[in-house]
């Protein structure tokens, strides 16, 4: 048992338009579960995410979040983008994009009250970007932006923090950054689903991933879950699982290892000795 | 030396600058948004498709304020819900609706004879033709545009930042996008006597543009748009009386005077604060190869 459900999914099929991209889904996230979604392009990775906001067509099936449907006023869900669709040119600073967690809950009055203000801080002081309050979004770093726009779903104080592709475009210091402050909110007790493509990261960070092609492959802790068999399901690719000192690890097949054909022979005997699945 | 306090010893002329100042102003305030939006056509095709509206009004009989109101509004509407539509783009959506509706007028003035002197002045501005009602409307719009963005200011600001995200934090974004394009075509419309059809559109697009130059704070961009545009109002409608030149084309001529300057003062900012950034130190001298061979 992993908990109480905060997310039952039943049968679902959800699109846009008059097209479903997943079919027939069904998932529960537990309270306080850290989930990763994976799956290739076009898979219904962001779909999942968008029927969990209520931003997807649903053609058939149930979602329950805490007893509402999605996109319900009772139910707050943290919401944060792939950072690529973000207009970095746009005039605002960090703070501005912070205090937009509020934007809905905070009055119309231009000016933002004590309270809310006193939130952000303490957001923005939790991830560390406080020094930056006052600065363009354009002038940071990446690790820095993905923090101002998880700052904006904190403040709002979710239930659930939904986000999309955060390790997308970033360099392996600030991705591991992201899923070590997400780890830490985790344990804070946030449930947390994210979609990646990366899947060393989420075995090495996530314990439990869902794969996606459509429909859900398989679901489970990602020692269990990625094997060559499900990531081919999943991937229509073959993959290699390696599980070394503990760790899983999943690796392309190459093509031809190193450069020099000198050795040739050499690599060839090791990506034979990958092949017979040496480690999966 | 001209007199300069000569024009206004004319009533027509201190209306008309009080509607010019006004006019530029709002357009100024409004702007900001569409510029943000990258929509900054839509001016152009709005001021396009209320002239085909206020034809329809003159020939049916109606209220120019009425009936070109109604049509621009629609047309804002339907080029939104068009522009949703990711196969179609905003661009597209509005060449399409407001040129088609443009067509419509001219097919109207090409078929109905007697009102060319007065569309004359819908397309390219006059200051005569404002009257005091002109004015007081000019006024209401200004006051009411003014009231939606300073009590929306935040929802307006994630609409227009985020507007694929604003709706999950609760942000009721299909309803300011509507009030929204009421506000812009009642803006238009109230302004078109003053700027006319043809200009309107550097109206709203011209001082976002010059403050974003200079600034990169949106509140401040507001305020300096709405500032910009109500001083190219009130200086070009100036300027016009002793140029002897149409109201209009003045207006947007200092605003583009004033695009200008802004250029060059962000390239000189630019140009200094890349001056002012250390340059970085030069890398150390390889002691040993990279790559090492057995």
């Amino acid at each position: 048992m992993r908990g109480t459900p905060l997310v039952t999914i039943s049968h679902l099929d959800a699109g846009y338009q008059h097209q479903p991209v997943i079919e027939d889904v069904n998932l529960t996230i537990m309270q306080g579960d850290f989930v990763g979604v994976v799956g290739p392009s076009g898979s219904g990775k962001t779909t999942l995410l968008r029927a969990l906001l209520g931003a997807a067509h649903i053609f058939s099936g149930e979602i329950d979040i805490a007893g509402r449907p999605p996109g319900h006023a009772d139910v707050r869900v943290g919401y944060v983008p792939q950072l690529e669709t973000v207009d970095w040119h746009f005039p605002v600073t960090v703070e501005e994009v912070v205090m937009m967690g509020l934007a809905a809950r905070s009055g119309y009055l231009p000016w933002s009250n004590v309270r809310h203000r006193a939130a952000a801080r303490e957001v923005m002081h939790r991830l560390g970007i406080e020094n930056l309050r006052g600065r363009q979004i354009r002038a940071l770093s990446g690790g820095q932006q993905q923090r101002v726009f998880l700052a904006r779903a904190l403040v709002s104080e979710p239930r659930m923090l939904l986000l999309d592709e955060p390790t997308s475009g970033v360099d392996i210091k600030t991705r591991d950054d992201i899923l070590h402050l997400l780890d830490d909110l985790n344990h804070g007790g946030l449930t947390i689903v994210l979609t990646t493509h990366e899947l060393n990261a989420v075995a090495a960070h996530l314990p439990w991933v869902v794969c996606v092609n459509g429909r859900v492959i398989a679901e489970g802790p990602p020692e269990r879950v990625f094997t060559p068999e499900i990531l081919r399901r999943t991937y229509k690719a073959e993959m290699n699982v390696i599980v070394h000192n503990g760790m899983t690890l999943v690796a392309e097949m190459p093509h031809r290892f190193g450069r020099s054909d000198k050795r040739d022979d050499e690599f060839e005997a090791a990506g034979a000795a990958l092949r017979g699945g040496r480690g999966a | 030396m001209p007199d300069l306090l000569e024009p206004l010893a004319y009533e027509f002329f201190v209306r008309g600058l009080v509607a010019a100042t006004l006019a530029g102003g709002l357009c100024g305030l409004l702007g900001v948004f569409i510029v943000l939006r990258r929509m900054s056509y839509i001016g152009h095709g709005l001021s396009h498709a209320v002239f085909g509206g206020a034809v329809v009004s003159y020939v049916i009989g109606i209220n120019f304020y009425i009936g070109a109101g109604l049509w621009g509004f629609l047309s804002a509407v339907l080029i939104n819900l068009t522009s949703r539509r990711r196969t179609i783009g905003a661009d597209a959506a509005i060449g399409i609706i407001t040129t088609a509706s443009f067509a419509l007028g001219v097919l109207l003035i090409s078929r109905y004879s007697g009102f060319t002197r007065s569309f004359d002045a819908a397309l390219f501005g006059s200051i005569l033709g404002v009257d005091d009602r002109d004015l007081l409307i000019l006024a209401g719009v200004t006051t009411l545009s003014t009231a939606f963005v300073f009590f929306g200011y935040k929802q307006l600001l994630f609409n227009t930042f985020d507007p694929e995200v604003a709706p999950f934090y609760g942000v009721r974004s299909g309803m300011l996008d509507t009030i929204f394009a009421l506000v812009l075509a009642s803006a238009i419309i109230a302004s078109m006597r003053i700027l006319g059809v043809t200009l309107i559109a550097a109206a709203i697009v011209i001082p976002p543009i010059c403050a974003r130059l200079v600034t990169d704070s949106f509140s401040r961009m507001l305020a300096l748009s709405a500032a910009l545009g109500a001083f190219n109002g009130f200086a070009g409608l100036y300027l016009s009386y002793f140029l002897d030149s149409s109201s209009g084309a003045t207006i947007v001529l200092l605003g583009a005077a004033g695009f200008c300057l802004a250029l060059i003062y962000a390239a000189a900012r630019e140009r200094v604060a890349g001056m002012r950034r250390t340059l970085p130190a030069p890398a150390p001298a390889r002691e040993e190869p990279s790559i090492v061979y057995d």
